[in-house]
């Protein structure tokens, strides 16, 4: 169900919420097993919220359009007095002491948590089997991963174990596992929702931002999170602009000549040329152009994102607050650090601050992150440029539909190349979307819009053309 | 390639298994990472707009609820009159 169904549902009396919250909840609680998208069930809390906007929905004539409507939150988000692991033994036992922004805002709607939903450790992954409490699986088939690493989030969307989910995405984690699943996900310009109470990933990348089944429920949820937050310098008010409401025959549309390469999926491929065809007389210019740069977009991502890894996980001391090493066996603080960490991150979330130790690290700071950080800048021009000539840019989300469980894990850089078509955004920290587009047999796969900052609302409007033509 | 200098400064340390598994992955990342050098930018050409301004806020003490002081002690390792009791670190 889409959250504009449920909401006539409720408005015209014929489900409450409380009804609607118990058969999710009964839903996840039979189907989940095979999928593991959730991590936490909070079958008590969601009936007694779901009561709470019962009378909301009785006494109010104009509710929140969110009111309501049950969802599920990503685990890196912290919702007060509820455990929050971001898929890690470290956090297993952690209790969120406050309620992150997004979610004192989702309250203030009145909308229904039913639980947390499973991601890959820290959100560092492609497929979520980097997740201490076990992978996801692709609910399109089970024996394929649901993407990374909002996989629990995405899943459950595509399981219709809930309405809508919150995902992350610091290099694709909203987009990728939303293309894998069959769902709409949305990154949003960066510092437009407020990072306040997401655990950490890379801070300079990191985003909150919904995974839906269509892209108007996309935009419902985006419009109820969204703006400036003083407990998160790097957010901002966000006013959508008029000017960029364009009918569709004025947009000027970019095909990314990388994303139609022979590394990308044939039928794909296929898909999106036939688009230039198909498009060619409801838009005002659709053009094949080359962004030369993005080819070094993973490498800088990496780079960047490792070295604020290695700096933002070193919170976990086992001393304010996780789990700890034994202190008793333990003599100096140094050891105590270093057998607290060993023991309870896993191996991606290890390589990761390695590679962000040895980037920042005396010798190697010039030849790594300094130079990251000037491509970086590269990248962000080069897109620049792009927008100054186009409205919006289409390219795959990721090259590939879902792959097998166990099939890249024992391989690092095979897992990064997943994310080749979504890193790029974040290094320019532009918003993007990512719709499900074609099927290669019972696989979804995923077409991506880009668009310049603070353009959610073109690529919405264009997202939905390309979703009613099909 | 030798791990043991990079393992120190992360504050991590890997059984003899692990470090050989990790010595090969961390190399091959590396030799992916690299892959940059092939970047021609000079330090001057590092571009403005990555610089982003930040928005800040008066830094004034809030007040925090009883149930959320709590949580926050109850999450310590060690607590002692209001502070982390930790190991003698000389």
């Amino acid at each position: 169900m889409t959250i504009i169904e449920l909401r006539n549902k409720l408005k015209n009396k014929q489900v409450s919420s409380f009804e609607i919250t118990q058969e999710y909840l009964q839903k996840i609680k039979k189907e989940d097993k095979k999928i593991h998208s959730f991590l936490d069930i909070y079958e008590k809390d969601a009936l007694e919220m779901a009561k709470r906007a019962d009378k909301i929905l009785k006494e109010n004539p104009h509710p929140h359009p969110l009111c309501g409507i049950p969802c599920a939150i990503k685990d890196n988000i912290l919702i007060e007095g509820h455990i929050t692991t971001a898929g890690s033994k470290i956090l297993e036992n952690y209790i969120s002491p406050y309620d992150a922004t997004v979610i004192k805002k989702l309250k203030d709607a009145g909308v229904v948590f039913l639980g947390k939903t499973n991601l890959d450790e820290f959100a560092m992954g492609s497929s979520t089997e980097n997740s201490a409490f076990g992978p996801t699986r692709n609910p399109n088939d089970l024996n394929r991963v649901a993407g990374g690493s909002s996989g629990g989030s995405a899943a459950a969307v595509k399981s219709d174990f809930c309405v809508f989910a919150l995902g992350s995405d610091t290099g694709g984690s909203i987009r990728e596992p939303a293309s894998f699943c069959g769902v709409v996900g949305l990154k949003p310009t960066y510092g437009s929702v407020s990072r306040y109470g997401l655990i950490a990933m890379a801070s300079s990348l990191d985003v909150i931002g919904p995974i839906t089944k269509t892209v108007e429920d996309a935009k419902i949820v985006f419009e109820a999170i969204r703006g400036r937050d003083p407990m998160d310098s790097t957010s901002f008010d966000f006013i959508p602009s008029e000017k960029q409401i364009k009918k569709i025959k004025d947009l000027k549309i970019a095909i990314l000549k990388e994303g139609i390469s022979d590394d990308v999926d044939p039928l794909l491929k296929e898909s999106i040329l036939r688009l230039k065809k198909d498009f060619k007389n409801d838009v005002s210019k659709i053009e094949i152009v080359s962004l030369p740069s993005i080819n070094y977009a993973l490498p800088t991502y990496y780079i960047i994102m490792a070295s604020e890894v290695s700096t933002n996980l070193a919170r976990f001391d086992g001393i304010r607050y996780g789990k700890s090493a034994d202190p008793k066996e333990y003599l100096n603080v140094d050891e105590f650090y270093i057998k607290t960490r060993s023991r309870f991150f896993g191996p991606e979330v290890k390589r990761r601050i390695m590679l962000g130790t040895y980037s920042l690290s005396a010798g190697y700071y010039d030849e790594f992150y300094s130079k990251a950080c000037r491509v970086q800048g590269k990248i962000i021009s080069d897109f620049k440029k792009l927008f100054s000539k186009f409205d919006l840019l289409i390219l795959p989300t990721s090259p590939y539909p879902a792959f097998k469980l166990g099939e890249k894990i024992d391989d690092p850089v095979q897992m990064y190349l997943s994310d080749i078509f979504t890193v790029p955004i974040n290094l320019a920290q532009l918003p993007a979307i990512s719709i499900p587009f074609a099927k290669k047999e019972n696989l979804p796969l995923g077409l991506q819009i880009v668009g310049p900052k603070y353009s959610e609302d073109k690529i919405f409007n264009f997202s939905k053309f390309i979703m009613n033509s099909k | 390639m030798d791990i043991s200098h990079i393992l120190k400064l992360s504050k991590l340390e890997l059984n003899k298994k692990e470090k050989a598994k990790m010595e090969k992955e961390f190399s091959n990342i590396l030799d992916f990472v690299n892959k940059l050098q092939e970047v021609d930018i000079k330090k001057e050409e590092l571009s403005e707009e990555i610089k982003n301004s930040n928005i800040f806020r008066e830094d004034e003490v809030v007040q925090v609820s009883e149930k959320q002081k709590k949580l926050l002690r109850d999450s310590a390792l060690n607590l002692k009159d209001g502070y982390f009791k930790i190991k003698k670190i000389l």
